[in-house]
């Protein structure tokens, strides 16, 4: 498992807007990984720790709250977590899974961006893409 | 000549041809008066001058008068008691007929009759002469309020209607004789003397279980399937503004012009997301009313400020005199007082002033919000607070939306026991009246 690696892991259910999400980060210069549920989001952690996770809440099989149970249990903080989430109580949800962001959906493309910049961990291994 | 149809309740006239008792008694009369003048003259001339033969004629004479008199009066009147007790019988077997409770009382608080639907709300016997007091029903029943909390035996829509009042449509939670909870729709009202005096009050309550089952399941819809149309409303948005962003300084203005289209429409259908997900969850109870204490006036000046800021046409004067203390969710009196400023604002599109006050008189606080825009025809006032009514649809001024609104508004004001209302001409303005009751004033029971 490498640590420190500067990719956004993005997990949401929704095809289209997994797509969506990977193209806009790719664009803004980050390396993105995806995952469709929980359990896919876990064994892309296995091999490798991300620099900050894209968290969507309701997913079918293993749920938004079930993966960050299981995330925090096994890693603990290791990579920050930001919810996305369509419930108007967005902040109290990220709150219940000790997110440390959250951005309700739907948001500016400019506010992903954002806050992934701003909660992603920096890379240990050194940045191979700069970006303003 | 066409047979007049007869109503269902006309159980009086069973014959063919009218007995008013004015005919009876004039034909009687008629009859007695010819009899009277003539039978002396027959008699005289059936006797000859018999003496003894006229004394037994006028005894049998007398003897007839009195028979027929007598045979009339038992027959008028055994036909007007059958008349009436059939006329009771219909009603009885009507009122037993109806899906209904009903329920009578006299004024001593006693229920004295009760219906097939009510003796099995309370779990009696079919054909049971009831006669309890009625705070026995009550406590059969266990009248609450739709919050569950207890409702006291003077607001009870039957006793209301003892002391005169007539009550249409008191919403309570009873609990059946099969100890579930039911919902259920009073209606009450007194039955007067001719003086006016009230003799006893009768109630009628409708089960109305099933229509809030449908109804909670409908509002459990709308809230699945507005969060559903968050992620592709997400998805549109996303890459709407970046094909917006990929335009080069090349790309005709019309294909950045119609992104921005895109855009604009995504954020459209997520406020009516929004406000569906917002009415779904009030209506299910889920939007919790967190009260506190707060100045209304206060409120009324920063929300107008805030207001004010994003207003482009349009000028707001705000009139709080003094301070007026509430108890509320001020994040929903919040909402309310921002969608009347907004529709105040979007419904005088050339532009004015926009006038804010507030008032506070006999315990009560009432906040003002007066446009002079185009108004609200007179045929549609009565509806503007009903759900997804919409005043101007199909007008030039239809601006779109799903006019739930001020529904919402009106729903939060009811459960803050206050109340909302509109005055409205047409071409010159409209002015929302929005009431609540001041806290020092307020120290009943909420409902």
């Amino acid at each position: 498992m490498t640590t420190g690696s500067c990719s956004v892991l993005a997990i949401d259910d929704d095809v289209d807007l997994l797509g969506m999400i990977e193209i806009l980060l790719i664009d803004a210069g980050f390396r993105v990984i995806t995952a469709r549920d929980g359990e896919e989001a876990l064994q892309r952690v296995d091999a490798e720790m991300p620099g900050v996770i894209l968290l969507d809440m309701k997913m079918p099989g293993m749920n938004g709250w079930e993966f960050a149970r299981e995330f925090r249990s096994r890693f603990g903080h290791a990579a920050p977590i930001v919810v996305l989430t369509a419930a108007e109580d967005a902040k109290k949800r990220a709150q219940e899974v000790g997110a440390e962001g959250f951005l309700g959906k739907p948001f500016e493309i400019e506010d992903l961006v954002q806050i992934v910049k701003s909660q992603l961990q920096p890379c240990k291994a050194g940045r191979s893409e700069d970006q303003a | 000549m066409e047979r007049k149809t007869r109503s269902a309740f006309d159980w009086r006239r069973t014959s063919r041809f009218e007995l008013t008792p004015f005919a009876i008694a004039a034909c009687y009369a008629a009859l007695s008066v010819v009899w009277i003048a003539y039978s002396d003259h027959l008699i005289l001339s059936l006797t000859n001058g018999d003496v003894a033969a006229l004394t037994r004629l006028q005894t049998l004479k007398g003897l007839a008068f009195v028979l027929s008199t007598a045979g009339l009066i038992y027959y008028l009147v055994d036909r007007q008691m059958s008349a009436l007790i059939r006329s009771e019988e219909a009603l009885k077997a009507t009122i037993n007929s109806l899906a209904d409770a009903f329920i009578v009382a006299d004024i001593g608080r006693n229920a004295i009759g009760a219906n097939r639907s009510a003796l099995r709300l309370l779990g009696l016997p079919e054909r049971t002469d009831l006669r309890m007091p009625f705070s026995e029903v009550t406590r059969l029943l266990n009248f609450r309020y739709p919050n569950g909390q207890p409702l006291p035996l003077t607001e009870i829509a039957l006793m209301q209607a003892l002391e005169g009042q007539t009550v249409v449509a008191q919403e309570t939670v009873v609990r059946s004789a099969d100890g579930n909870d039911r919902s259920f729709s009073f209606s009450a009202a007194p039955v007067r003397d001719a003086t006016g005096r009230v003799l006893m009050a009768v109630t009628l309550g409708r089960d109305m279980s099933e229509l809030k089952r449908l109804a909670t399941l409908r509002d459990e819809f709308l809230s699945t399937a507005a969060h559903e149309l968050k992620t592709p409303i997400t998805t549109i948005k996303g890459y709407s503004q970046m094909l917006l962003k990929w335009a080069s300084p090349d790309t005709a203005p019309r294909e950045k012009a119609a992104y921005q289209v895109l855009i604009r429409q995504a954020d459209q259908i997520n406020r009516v997301v929004e406000e569906l997900i917002e009415v779904s969850r009030f209506r299910l109870g889920r939007l919790e009313l967190r009260k506190s204490t707060f100045d209304l006036s206060e409120l009324v000046t920063e929300v107008a400020g805030r207001m004010q800021a994003i207003a482009k046409n349009h000028r707001l004067l705000v009139g709080s005199p003094a301070p007026a203390m509430v108890e509320g969710d001020r994040e929903r009196i919040d909402q309310v007082l921002v969608n009347l400023i907004d529709n105040a604002m979007k419904f005088s599109p050339k532009g004015g002033d926009v006038e804010v006050q507030v008032q506070t008189a006999d315990g009560r606080v009432i906040v003002m919000v007066r446009d002079h825009g185009i108004g609200i025809p007179k045929e549609k006032q009565p509806y503007i607070f009903e759900e997804f009514f919409r005043a101007h649809a199909g007008t030039p001024y239809d601006f779109g939306g799903m006019g739930i609104g001020l529904h919402l508004c009106h729903d939060i004001l009811v459960s803050h026991g206050g109340s909302l209302w509109c005055e409205s001409e047409e071409g010159k303005g409209t002015t929302i009246y929005l009431g609540l009751p001041l806290k020092d004033e307020n120290d009943r029971d909420h409902r």
